[in-house]
């Protein structure tokens, strides 16, 4: 019933992303260029791929060089011994 | 877990149209100076190396000092990109950036944290300067906060090692200078290809903070020159493409944040690799986006939110 409903109505013919448009539209944030609305260029790529790889590096690292201190914590507590 | 809170955060604020960060840009710099007060508490505050900057919730801790920055970086662009007609009125453009950078440079030096003060400084005089507010005033800040710091420096005892150490580094190695030196000497027994991740000898008790503030000595040792090539260069890409970003951002505000992003990221990443390598004195910062830390990890994540919102609407 509810489908019926729903193919039979003015948003029938519309797509996803337009009906998004027109919900946003309605609200008067498209018309204030509040949204990310435009495609993806060369500039955001470069600063997305930058992040990413510099917080990848620097997880990898932070967990090589931060080994020895967890390391010798398990020591105290005893989780480890040497023959490990 | 704080990078998977940062991924969260770069994402809000990558999403979060960045126009409507100004009806909080009042309120989060209040909040942000709220903030900073919370290490004075007994039960909370938390010293470390001499600086009383952390706050400790539980298992939760944290440093106040990195949402100020982001916070005092929003507020600025703000208010020079509404009065982008009137820099040259002191009163009006120049007089509140003044105030707000003395208050949170002066809740810095009371928690003894000199690092975070100066890349304040820095990020503020950078908005500045974009925003073209005057010369004179920018370099009357810039005396003013280069007296500041030496005579902050040269207060205590500590701060001064740290000074001699760095003017002297050959002399002071076994004492004051000994962290400086065994990075130094981390860096060049990584050569070129470095001595494999997981095989560096400097964490082992010789480079103090090997995790956190010289974490650049253990990249350096375990990956090499091209390890340390790989995170110079990411920076170096950042600051071109965030200058490009800035260049290129459809409205002032936008071009102001870019910029203050990206220059924050590069001062940082100077002060921090340049202590690291002997250049400079250290001061206790960290590598942005690399080092061991969950509130510098987080907000530099959702500046880096906020560097790919302007880069994604510009014209």
């Amino acid at each position: 019933m509810s489908t019926a409903a729903s193919t039979s109505g003015p948003n029938r013919t519309l797509t996803l992303a337009q009906r998004r448009r027109a919900v946003l539209d309605r609200g008067g944030l498209l018309s204030s260029r509040r949204v990310a609305q435009k495609p993806a260029n060369t500039t955001f790529f470069m600063i997305f791929l930058t992040v990413l790889t510099l917080v990848t590096f620097g997880l990898v690292m932070v967990m090589s060089s931060s080994s020895i201190v967890a390391l010798t914590a398990a020591f105290r507590l005893g989780r480890c011994s040497s023959s490990n | 877990m704080w990078a998977s809170v940062g991924g969260l955060g770069m994402a809000f604020f990558f999403r979060f149209p960045y126009s409507l960060l100004r009806k909080f840009v009042f309120p989060a710099l209040i909040f942000a100076f709220g903030l900073m007060f919370l290490p004075f508490a007994p039960s909370i505050g938390v010293s470390i190396n001499g600086a009383r900057a952390w706050v400790a919730m539980g298992p939760v801790g944290f440093q106040p000092s990195e949402f100020l920055k982001l916070a005092l970086l929003v507020y600025c662009a703000n208010l020079l990109g509404r009065r982008q007609k009137e820099v040259t009125n002191f009163n009006r453009t120049s007089r509140p950036v003044i105030v707000a950078l003395v208050a949170s440079v002066a809740l810095c030096l009371v928690q003894r944290d000199l690092g975070g003060a100066i890349v304040m400084t820095c990020i503020v005089l950078a908005v500045m300067c974009m925003a073209g507010i005057p010369m004179r005033i920018v370099n009357a800040i810039a005396g003013s906060g280069v007296i500041a710091a030496l005579f902050f420096t040269l207060m205590t005892s500590s701060r001064r090692n740290r000074w001699t150490a760095f003017l002297n580094l050959d002399e002071t190695k076994g004492s004051f200078g000994y962290q400086v030196w065994q990075s130094i000497l981390s860096i060049s027994n990584g050569g070129v290809s470095g001595v494999g991740v997981g095989a560096g000898t400097g964490k082992w008790g010789y480079v103090p903070l090997a995790h956190s503030d010289f974490i650049f000595s253990t990249i350096a040792e375990e990956m090499g020159l091209i390890g340390a090539a790989v995170v110079i260069g990411g920076f170096l890409t950042l600051v071109v493409f965030g200058l490009r970003a800035a260049l290129h951002a459809e409205e002032r505000f936008g071009a102001l944040l870019a910029g203050g992003v990206t220059m924050w990221f590069a001062i940082q990443a100077i002060i921090n690799i340049g202590g690291v390598t002997g250049s400079m004195p250290v001061t206790g910062l960290t590598l942005p986006l690399i080092s061991y830390g969950g509130s510098s990890l987080l907000v530099c994540m959702s500046a880096a939110g906020l560097l790919m919102n302007v880069a994604r609407n510009m014209k």
